[in-house]
């Protein structure tokens, strides 16, 4: 402690006074930051008088004299403290006490911050492309648009079907039931001596639809000394193991699935004179975990094959920090090419079902119709189907032109139906109108606004119901597309797409590749980070998806849910079966996904914890600090450094330097907020036998100096900083619009942000103000006139 | 075992490689130097198994005559056009008996001679089996070429299949790559099309739709705001790119251009009359451009099931061949199916015979060799005795225009009489005592 103390104890002291004060302006101030006009006006006398000759009326610059915009990071006292004892240069004392913070604070208010820069310099709403992610699922909705959403129900498990004989379809079976999994050893005895009398011949059927959460490769691992065979989503032979003369007993085949899509599996097994029976079906999931596949990833439902594209997108442009397509490449288009025949290749395969389910069967036996009249209708079919998918996939109905163009031409200059269907396909998945975001034609009309709500809220194409609101003109005032996105909220998609954002905004890839020093943390493994990130995934659906879906909620809840293994090794008493149970722990020292111990083990290292990572991740994520990058490449101190000292000593003493304390006087208090969690979120007091200190003052934007003692001082500090809100609020836009929210006018965020309020913060609310500003900000509303008038 | 890796391991204990094989000087005939027996070897050789299931109407199959002037029954007519080119052979007998019902043994025993394992799949009768134990023959001929720089080529075999049910079991597997290494064939022209030219056939599709793509971005491209219109030409610049690419690619150097298939055929029974020809125009442009010595064509499988609807025939195939001698109408229908195959074959001689060796005034028909065959002699008897054995071509050295009964010889020293017209000398195939008698003269 030798190094920081004396310093802290003062600043604490000093900072004690104004702390209060600070909390109540906080709380009082919605629009934040705001001065009072007479301040502004008598700050910007100055700055003109004083200031504009070398910066310029706008702070822009003079060429020769001052070249650079006037604007930067620097809170507001730090930069009033440079300006009282530097400016005007050669005459700084013109310039000096109130007039230095009138002027500074005008300057800051009206040009310097992050906040005057996207005012003054509004970026443009920019031409995209659909990303990787909604091509995809455009893509997928597209053949739910002839198949349907898959229906997962309540009921979980296989249904299985068990026949007495050595042939499963023949005759009827002999029981029929849910099995919860398949990990079955029979020896050489029958599964059911009453109902299968004969332990020498019998056969099981296993059916169901395998739910998946991740997006990724599984490779299914099937064990049997007996005849089976495996399938899945249309691949009737994913194993086909049916001849067992080869004395193997384990066998695998990969698949790649997405999350939020449920995939049909079938296997069959038989015994027939063989010794013993037995039949188990795993899978390594593509976070490596190996496992029996449970019962809660198998909807016993019916399900259709889903398309599943294997080509490799390039990756979006993430550099502004969220995916977005404003640019194209060879890369992109080959790989938008590929997707495409991927596509129509599905289709081909799945032609004859979708054509019967859809547009009728053709019956061949006991028809009257003459092969010509089938023919005919037979071509009928693949009209209707071509037609129906260009319209699933721009969203639309097709004008004339667009259906000569997309189908009939087509189909002139193919050989057969089923060729000019697939160059149908083709020609809508490579067409701009698909590819790209935009509407094509001068006005605005329903049909893209259908569109813009549900690349907002789903990432992806309108589904037949917002289609058919659009063809019956019900997106035609604010009220109706409010409604509209109202109903879409409650969707997979929009759930999916919300999880996404949490992901993201959380940085939760950090704790899914974590690994923790096996000596310090004994037990801690993928299962467990597994059982983590589910438990955190549970607490924020349960608060996003309630009835009072109150952002702040997200920072103090103070149950969470844990499974045996989380119990296990965080010392937590389970009572109940379930898998998960929500349990309070530790409620009095823990304050929502702050502590949340997924959170806490991402950011950390393999042995200690990372204040710095912990502070950046508040700093950015939560209270939307821009920092800039360190100047110079750090690496870390090492503990052996000197092992006497606590990592708060050792981070404190790395970062002293001048260049550095810039950003770590914001950084280093918001972390060591967190010290009481150690490097896989336990609980702990102390470190190396010194107690943990994890009192802290943080600077805020405004120069208002915070004390914080622990991370409950933290998350309540957080939930009423209105830098806080707006950080949320902008976050989220980006997310789920990718554009930036000043794009759609400079106001956008001080309205929402009133209205975030005044809803109690709900997060639900949030969602569908952002959809409707995305999707209306340039329509000409008949009714337009009268809200202005209002 | 394989008798290729048999004679691996015998040089490797002479101490010579694989790779040094060309140049071992003065070793006998059977390490592959110089043709055996009285046989003239071509340069250059190559053979097809084509396969067709349930047996033959047998007085509609097999000639009274024996010898030159044997006469061309029904089913053989269809053929007439090659009659000189025929070796029609009576009396070649599967004795390999063992597990398995008989269309089990019939397909899995026919082209390697050699006992199914042990297993858990019961057909019609006997006992269950599992898998083949040994090689088949054609697969046994193809390591041999691929053994050599001289005949090696770039897949050594092709294996095309024709409307084969949906599942991996001895029914409906007959080639092997070695014990239970069960080897299935391709049944999608498109598939096969993409192995062989390494570009998919859809890539033609897609070829022909770009232009169009063009259009739309360009008259889409006009309505747009200045920095979009950018991005569109900048689009519309990787779509030509790809255009050249492809067009390239359907360039490549071959002696002979792909054959063009048809879009759009969807692998369905009704399908099978189109199927099977875009299968053979595949299989002579792949023997035309020196990618395989051998192939195989399987149309069905052992107790094939195909309702020949365009040859106005409704049952499944298996079911007629179930029908007795005296039900004269099911033995109408079955001659006209083995017509049919007969048809087919036609038309892969005619297409192996107008097709030139490249650079030199032979056809393909002179250096090839089509063996025609079935699982069973007889469908109704299940009879693994007689089973049709229809050699066409010039390949082997045979002396060809005949009809010969050789009694009931095991079809095991046809297959090693037909490795050693390859220069492939084995002491045995398959079943050991089955090889007993050695080879069959054929000359």
């Amino acid at each position: 402690m030798k190094i920081a103390k004396p310093h802290l104890d003062r600043r604490i002291r000093w900072i004690a006074l104004s702390a209060t004060v600070v909390a109540v302006i906080a709380l009082g101030s919605t629009t934040f930051g705001q001065m009072p006009p007479a301040d502004f006006k008598r700050g910007q006398a100055i700055y003109e008088q004083s200031c504009a000759g070398c910066h310029g009326e706008k702070a822009e610059g003079v060429e020769g004299v001052y070249d650079s915009p006037l604007t930067g990071d620097l809170p507001v006292k730090e930069l009033s403290k440079y300006v009282d004892q530097t400016m005007p240069e050669g005459a700084p004392e013109d310039c000096a006490g109130a007039d230095a913070e009138l002027v500074t604070a005008y300057l800051y208010q009206a040009f310097y911050s992050r906040t005057a820069q996207r005012r003054n310099n509004p970026p443009d709403i920019e031409f995209s492309r659909r990303t990787v992610g909604q091509y995809q699922n455009s893509v997928r909705d597209i053949v739910k648009a002839f198949r349907g959403a898959p229906r997962i129900g309540e009921k979980r498990g296989f249904r299985t079907r068990y026949n007495s004989t050595r042939e499963i379809w023949k005759g009827k079976p002999a029981i029929e039931r849910l099995e919860p999994t398949i990990d079955f050893d029979f020896g050489d005895k029958s599964p059911d001596p009453e109902k299968l009398k004969d332990p020498k011949q019998f056969s099981i059927s296993f059916k169901g639809g395998l739910i998946i959460k991740e997006t990724g490769t599984y490779e299914f691992i099937v064990s049997s000394k007996n005849g089976f065979s495996l399938s899945c989503n249309g691949n009737d032979q994913l194993i086909d193991n049916r001849v067992n003369s080869t004395q193997q007993e384990e066998f695998r085949a990969k698949m790649r699935f997405d999350e939020g899509e449920v995939y049909p599996v079938a296997l069959t097994m038989f015994k027939y004179n063989d010794e013993t029976a037995n039949i188990k079906l795993e899978w390594v999931k593509p976070s490596g975990i190996r496992e029996v596949i449970p019962e809660r990833s198998v909807s016993s439902g019916r399900f259709h094959p889903m398309v599943v594209l294997k080509t490799k997108f390039p990756a979006d442009d993430s550099s502004i920090g969220y995916a977005r397509g404003t640019s194209i490449s060879d890369q992109w288009d080959s790989a938008t090419t590929r997707a495409a025949m991927e596509t129509m290749n599905f289709f081909e395969r799945e032609l004859d079902s979708i054509l019967a389910d859809k547009y009728g069967r053709i019956r061949r036996r006991r028809s009257r119709a003459t092969e010509e009249e089938r023919a005919a209708k037979d071509h009928q079919r693949h009209l209707k189907f071509a037609t129906d998918f260009v319209k699933a996939a721009f969203g639309r109905e097709l004008d004339e032109q667009e259906k000569q163009f997309f189908v009939d031409r087509q189909f002139e200059i193919a050989s057969n139906d089923l060729a000019a269907v697939k160059r149908t396909m083709l020609l809508t998945l490579k067409s701009p109108q698909f590819l790209y975001l935009t509407c094509f034609e001068s006005d605005v009309d329903s049909y893209d606004i259908a569109n813009r709500l549900s690349i907002v809220l789903w990432d992806s194409i309108p589904d037949k119901e917002l289609t058919k609101l659009a063809a019956k003109g019900k997106l035609k005032d604010r009220e109706q597309v409010s409604d509209a996105a109202w109903e879409m909220l409650y969707n997979a998609r929009t759930r999916q797409k919300l999880s996404e954002f949490f992901y993201h905004w959380l940085e939760m890839e950090k704790a899914s590749h974590a690994s923790k020093d096996e000596d310090i943390y004994p037990g801690f493994g993928q299962e467990l980070i597994q059982s983590l990130r589910d438990s955190i995934d549970m607490s924020l659906n349960e608060i996003v998806w309630s009835d009072e879906p109150d952002f702040r909620k997200l920072l103090l809840f103070d149950e969470i849910y844990i499974d045996q293994r989380m119990a296990a090794f965080y010392g937590i008493e389970k009572t109940e079966k379930e898998r998960f149970q929500k349990v309070s722990f530790e409620s009095d020292r823990r304050s929502g996904i702050l502590t949340h111990p997924y959170l806490m083990t991402g950011l950390a290292y393999y042995k200690n914890t990372s204040p710095i990572h912990r502070g950046v991740f508040v700093a950015k994520s939560l209270l939307g600090r821009s920092l800039k990058p360190p100047p110079i490449d750090v690496e870390p101190l090492e503990e052996e450094f000197d092992p006497s000292m606590t990592t708060r000593e050792r981070v404190t003493h790395q970062t002293k330097e001048i260049n550095c304390s810039g950003c770590h006087s914001v950084i280093n208090p918001l972390g060591f907020s967190l010290e009481n969690y150690d490097a896989v979120g336990r609980f702990r007091d102390t470190e190396k036998d010194k107690p943990i200190d994890s009192k802290t003052v943080y600077l805020s934007p405004t120069s208002e100096e915070v004390v914080f003692d622990g991370a409950k001082d933290l998350a309540n500090y957080l939930v009423k900083s209105p830098e806080a809100h707006r950080n949320f609020i902008e976050k989220m836009f980006e997310h789920f619009v990718k554009q930036p929210i000043y794009a759609f006018g400079p106001d956008v965020l001080d309205q929402m942000q009133v209205k975030f309020e005044q809803s109690n913060f709900n997060v639900q609310n949030l969602i569908v103000e952002i959809a409707i500003v995305a999707a209306t900000h340039d329509a000409n509303f008949p009714d337009d006139k009268k809200n202005n008038d209002e | 075992m394989s008798n290729s890796y048999r004679r691996r391991e015998f040089l490797s204990k002479l101490g010579v490689g694989a790779a040094a094989l060309p140049f071992v000087a003065g070793l006998p005939a059977v390490m592959g130097a110089q043709p055996a027996g009285p046989l003239k070897r071509k340069n250059k050789q190559r053979v097809i198994v084509m396969f067709s299931p349930n047996g033959v109407v047998q007085d509609q199959y097999w000639p009274e005559t024996e010898g030159a002037d044997f006469e061309l029954t029904p089913i053989l007519q269809p053929l007439a056009d090659f009659k000189d080119k025929m070796l029609l052979l009576h009396g070649v007998s599967n004795k390999v008996g063992g597990d398995g019902d008989s269309h089990m043994r019939g397909m899995s025993c026919l082209l390697t001679g050699a006992e199914l394992l042990p297993g858990n799949i019961q057909g019609g009768s006997n006992t269950p089996a599992g898998w083949a134990s040994d090689i088949s023959v054609d697969q046994e001929l193809k390591n041999f070429l691929q053994s050599q720089p001289t005949t090696a080529t770039r897949f050594g075999s092709l294996e095309f299949g024709v409307e084969i049910r949906n599942e991996a079991d001895p029914w409906t597997r007959m080639v092997y790559a070695g014990k239970n290494r069960p080897i299935a064939p391709t049944q999608d022209p498109y598939s096969m099309f993409t192995r062989m030219y390494g570009r998919s056939k859809d890539d033609d599709l897609l070829r022909s739709v770009l232009d169009d793509v063009k259009d739309q971005l360009k008259s889409v491209g006009s309505r747009v705001g200045k920095e979009a219109q950018e991005m569109m030409q900048e689009h519309q610049s990787f779509v030509s790119e790809m255009e050249r690419d492809l067009r390239e690619a359907a360039q490549q150097k071959l002696d002979l251009p792909a054959p063009n298939l048809e879009d759009g055929v969807s692998l369905r029974q009704s399908n099978m009359p189109k199927i099977s020809r875009m299968q053979i125009d595949l299989l002579v442009n792949g023997f035309a451009n020196n990618m395989n010595r051998v192939a195989t064509l399987q149309y069905s499988n052992s107790v094939g099931q195909v309702r020949m609807k365009w040859l106005g025939i409704n049952e499944p195939h298996h079911q007629l061949s179930h029908d007795p001698d005296m039900k004269e109408d099911s033995q109408k229908k079955l001659t006209k199916i083995n017509q049919w195959f007969a048809g087919e074959m036609h038309y892969l001689l005619k297409r192996l015979a107008e097709t030139k060796e490249p650079g030199t005034d032979e056809s393909l028909l002179d250096n090839t060799l089509v063996i025609w065959t079935n699982e069973l002699g007889k469908g109704n008897s299940h009879t693994l005795q007689n089973i049709p054995m229809l050699l066409v071509g010039s390949a082997a050295g045979f002396k060809m225009g005949r009809y010969l009964k050789l009694g009931n010889v095991a079809h095991n020293r046809l297959w090693m009489t037909l490795t050693s017209a390859f220069g492939h000398e084995l002491e045995s195939f398959g079943v050991k005592n089955l090889c007993d008698g050695g080879k069959l003269n054929l000359a």
